[in-house]
């Protein structure tokens, strides 16, 4: 089966600094793979060239076999993203937002619109200068989703969400992987080890802007050697381990 | 299209508030502004058409300052901008969006402000008929509104405001920004302007102003669809600044090709041409060529026997004979050396062997020469001054003396008698010059200046002075020169000149005798003779008529030399025949007159002041003259012409 993502010798650098360094990574069809990272490790980046927001200066990215640069409209139009801050513009509210994506996307589909929008609450007149950052990334996932992509990319989508919040558009992510026939693969950044627990198929983590590791949870707890884990990784991985012997 | 209509409706709701805001606000204040202000007679007479100007302006301000910067306002830094960056297709569609909505709003907001000025001018019952006026022939013409036409400007810059706007962090620095490329640019123009002037003439920029907003599109769109991918506004700006390089290349290479050729005209397709000098022997010329009339002419040497021109200076610098011709006085034909200067540096071309040389100045800025070169000008100097003293002594100046050759070889010389700073001129056997507000005389037989009050002008024959004291200089048309003379004899007695009244004299034809001529209302030559100034007598000249003209009298241009040389006495060629220029009407013609017996016939050569210039008559019957843009070489016997060089284009090239 091909992998819906391919990256290989992925590089990048801001200036001098090396951001991504000779990244090799794969994703699976239908799998959900957490990328797991302090802050700086280049997550965020990663979610950019994915987009193709951002040009690597060395490496291939396949996404569905294209490059994501080159076919930007036939690749994206299969990719729902959603950003660690809503980067919509400030005067748009939701309702403008649907509107302007809709015909973007070949896949939009209006009633999964209207149905998550009233299962997460979206406040459809607010501007998003005015929403609270948790409406702000619940709107974010309704058009990541309503598009019925068939990759969603998560760049720490739970970041500074109170726990409600962050429960509801868990929740909403959760719904989305089950909703339907459609195999969705599914990236998510984040270094909150309880939701990778929740939500991993496979855990990719990346240090120093290289995969230090990538396999199931067990796997990568299995494999590592305590002396050799970064300590904030370390801790991140122990509360993980036993955030999975509560889940089983 | 979809998308681009998606996107031109995202930019209408994120500008709707303000520009609805904008109309509103603007349009009221200008309806209650106009309808409120005092009515003038000046203000009242062209209402309707100034009150439609001012409203229209307000939408075209209401384009360049909000609508175009708002374009990027929402997508100016890299952060900003990935939000439509990460949308299916991104960046084209919302390009074309964008496009449509400027164009749209370009359209609609000067429209706008027409139809509120029509609705303000019907209530206030006026109209805008003053926008068109009838002259007194029925011809219709429209009186087009300052406060447009000054709008006109920014309007074919949107684009560019736009693309600019896309460079820098912030929409709103867009028109300062747009205002600071520009101005970059009229420096770099304005730079090869100054440094080459009229270089811009015939140029009909009019017809390509349709550029500047298709550049400006050219470049927004490499800017905002190539810059933004993978990038902000540096990468904008990057890709902008190549997509400007890229449309300005043509106009700098066209630009560049005016300059060469304003630097180096090409000398077979001359606009015009000047000759100023010729070498001794008469086989180089020097002369100032220009491929367009209006631009600065450099200087050219001109080989007559090959007919191949080489250019000796920049354009702008100057050559001038001052080395073998002191004082500006210009009584040789043929120059070897010629003096310029070339940035800091002194240097003297030698016409002849086209060598320069570098010389060094003193510390009283003179000239401090080769010895050999030294030598070599010193015996041109030497040479035939052109002045005289009568009883056949030569007079030469340089080095600040007057050097005096007595017929037995003997030299006496005595200080020049003006400052060597001032320009002199010839006056018969003496000299004269400009200063403390008048001519000042020098004689060479008297060797003393003469202090002639009250001289309209004057010249020494031998040891006597002609003196016209009475006639102007520059006459009306239709009233004849009453001019006075008076002779003034060796021993200071003066007398009137009965023979001269209301004459004009040409200049000396040998040692007693001078050529004079009166002239008629109309500047016609009525009577041209000699009169000697020893026996008081006359002779006149008789002009002979020209086949198939009139038998009406000529008018006297003045007399004929090569280079326009001048000296004590008429210059003549080697036969002894004075040159007269002529014309009548139109038509000009040259008569040659026998210094000696007076008598007059024609030459088929056209000398006038339009570039007809006679060079050299020192192979009589052959002479040497510039006709417009060639040099020829005309057979005064039997009329036959050559051409020594053309500078004309060729037909056929």
């Amino acid at each position: 089966m091909n992998d819906v993502v391919t990256l290989s010798g992925l590089g990048v650098r801001y200036g001098r600094k090396r951001v991504l360094d000779g990244l090799s990574l794969s994703l699976a069809p239908g799998q959900v793979t957490v990328l797991l990272g302090q802050n700086g490790t280049g997550k965020s980046t990663l979610m950019r060239v994915l987009l193709g927001v951002m040009r690597p200066r060395e490496g291939t990215v396949r996404m569905f076999g294209l490059d994501p640069l080159q076919h930007h409209r036939d690749v994206l139009q299969r990719v729902g993203y959603v950003p660690d801050v809503p980067d919509v513009y400030p005067w748009m509210n939701a309702k403008d937002l649907f509107k302007f994506l809709a015909p973007q996307y070949p896949t939009w589909n209006k009633g999964r619109c209207r149905k998550l929008c009233k299962q997460l609450d979206v406040p459809m007149k607010t501007r998003f200068k005015a929403m609270s950052r948790g409406q702000g990334m619940k709107t974010m996932l309704v058009a990541a989703l309503s598009s019925e992509p068939d990759l969603l990319l998560l760049d720490e989508p739970f970041a500074g969400l109170d726990a409600l919040v962050r429960e509801e558009v868990l929740q909403g992510v959760l719904g989305a992987l089950k909703d339907g026939d459609r195999e969705i693969t599914v990236l998510c950044a984040t270094h909150e080890l309880d939701i990778a627990a929740r939500i991993a198929d496979r855990v990719a983590v990346l240090q120093d802007g290289k995969l230090h590791q990538h396999g199931t949870l067990a796997e990568v707890l299995g494999e590592e050697e305590p002396a050799q884990v970064p300590s904030g990784l370390q801790q991140m991985l122990a509360t993980a381990a036993q955030h999975e012997e509560v889940s089983v | 299209m979809n998308l681009t209509l998606t996107y031109c409706w995202k930019e209408w709701r994120a500008q709707r508030g303000l520009l609805v805001a904008y109309t509103l606000l603007v349009f009221t204040c200008l309806c209650l502004g106009l309808y409120l202000a005092p009515r003038h007679y000046w203000f009242d007479e062209g209402f309707g058409v100034h009150a439609l100007s001012w409203f229209v302006a307000a939408g075209c301000i209401g384009v360049i300052a909000f609508a175009v910067p708002n374009l990027v306002r929402a997508e100016f830094t890299s952060k900003d901008d990935q939000f439509v960056r990460r949308l299916p297709g991104a960046l084209r569609p919302a390009f074309s969006g964008k496009l449509l909505f400027l164009v749209l709003v370009t359209a609609a907001l000067p429209l706008l402000g027409l139809l509120f000025g029509e609705l303000l001018v019907t209530a206030r019952d006026s109209n805008w008929d003053g926008l068109f006026f009838w002259d007194w022939q029925g011809n219709v013409s429209m009186q087009r509104p300052f406060v447009v036409l000054a709008m006109a400007a920014p309007m074919l810059l949107l684009p560019w405001i736009w693309t600019v706007g896309m460079w820098l962090p912030g929409g709103r620095l867009a028109l300062l920004g747009t205002t600071l490329l520009l101005l970059l640019l009229g420096v770099g123009l304005f730079a090869v302007m100054r440094q080459y002037p009229k270089i811009e003439q015939g140029v009909v920029w009019q017809s390509w102003l349709w550029t500047v907003p298709l550049t400006g599109l050219f470049a927004a769109a490499a800017s905002w669809i190539k810059g933004r991918r993978g990038g902000g506004p540096l990468r904008s700006a990057r890709h902008g600044m190549l997509a400007l390089l890229i449309v300005l290349l043509p106009g700098a290479v066209w630009v560049g090709e005016r300059v060469w050729r304003y630097r180096h005209p090409d000398m077979e397709n001359l606009g015009a041409m000047s000759v100023v000098g010729m070498s001794p022997g008469g086989r180089y010329a020097l002369a100032y060529v220009v491929e367009d009339c209006d631009w600065q002419a450099a200087l050219a040497r001109i080989d007559l026997e090959t007919g191949v021109a080489q250019q000796v200076t920049e354009v702008g610098e100057h050559l001038g004979p001052l080395l073998a011709a002191p004082h500006r006085l210009r009584t040789r034909a043929a120059q070897r050396y010629w003096r310029g200067v070339e940035g800091s540096e002194d240097y003297i071309l030698d016409l002849t062997s086209g060598e320069r040389h570098t010389i060094e100045l003193d510390r009283e800025q003179r000239a401090v020469m080769p010895p050999r070169l030294a030598t070599a000008i010193s015996q041109q100097r030497t040479g035939d001054s052109g002045l005289s003293a009568p009883g056949g002594i030569r007079v030469r100046c340089g080095e600040g003396k007057l050097f005096f050759e007595m017929p037995n070889g003997t030299v006496e010389h005595v200080d020049y008698p003006f400052p060597t700073d001032r320009s002199s001129y010839v006056a018969g056997h003496g000299l004269r010059v400009m200063a403390d507000g008048g001519w000042r005389y020098y004689g060479f037989a008297q060797r003393l200046i003469r202090d002639v009050r009250d001289a309209q002008t004057a010249l020494f024959v031998g040891a006597k002075i002609l003196v016209r004291v009475k006639g102007k200089s520059i006459r009306r048309s239709g009233e004849a020169n009453r001019a006075s003379w008076v002779i003034y004899h060796e021993d200071g007695e003066g007398e009137p000149c009965e023979a001269l009244r209301n004459a004009v004299v040409a200049g000396l034809l040998d040692d007693e005798r001078v050529l004079a001529y009166v002239e008629g209302a109309h500047r016609e030559a009525l009577r041209i003779f000699a009169f000697n100034t020893a026996t008081g007598e006359t002779q006149d000249v008789e002009l002979p008529s020209v086949a198939g003209r009139s038998a009406s009298p000529w008018t006297l241009r003045g007399f004929v030399s090569p280079m326009r040389q001048t000296g004590s006495v008429l210059p003549r060629d080697p036969a002894n025949h004075v040159w007269l220029s002529c014309y009548r009407g139109g038509d000009t013609h040259c008569f040659r007159l026998h210094a000696e017996s007076l008598e007059a016939s024609g030459v088929p050569v056209t000398i006038n002041m339009f570039g007809n210039t006679l060079l050299a008559w020192d192979n009589l019957p052959k002479v040497v003259h510039q006709d417009g843009l060639e040099i020829i070489e005309t057979n005064i016997e039997t009329g036959a012409r050559r051409t020594l060089f053309s500078g004309a284009k060729q037909n056929g090239q």
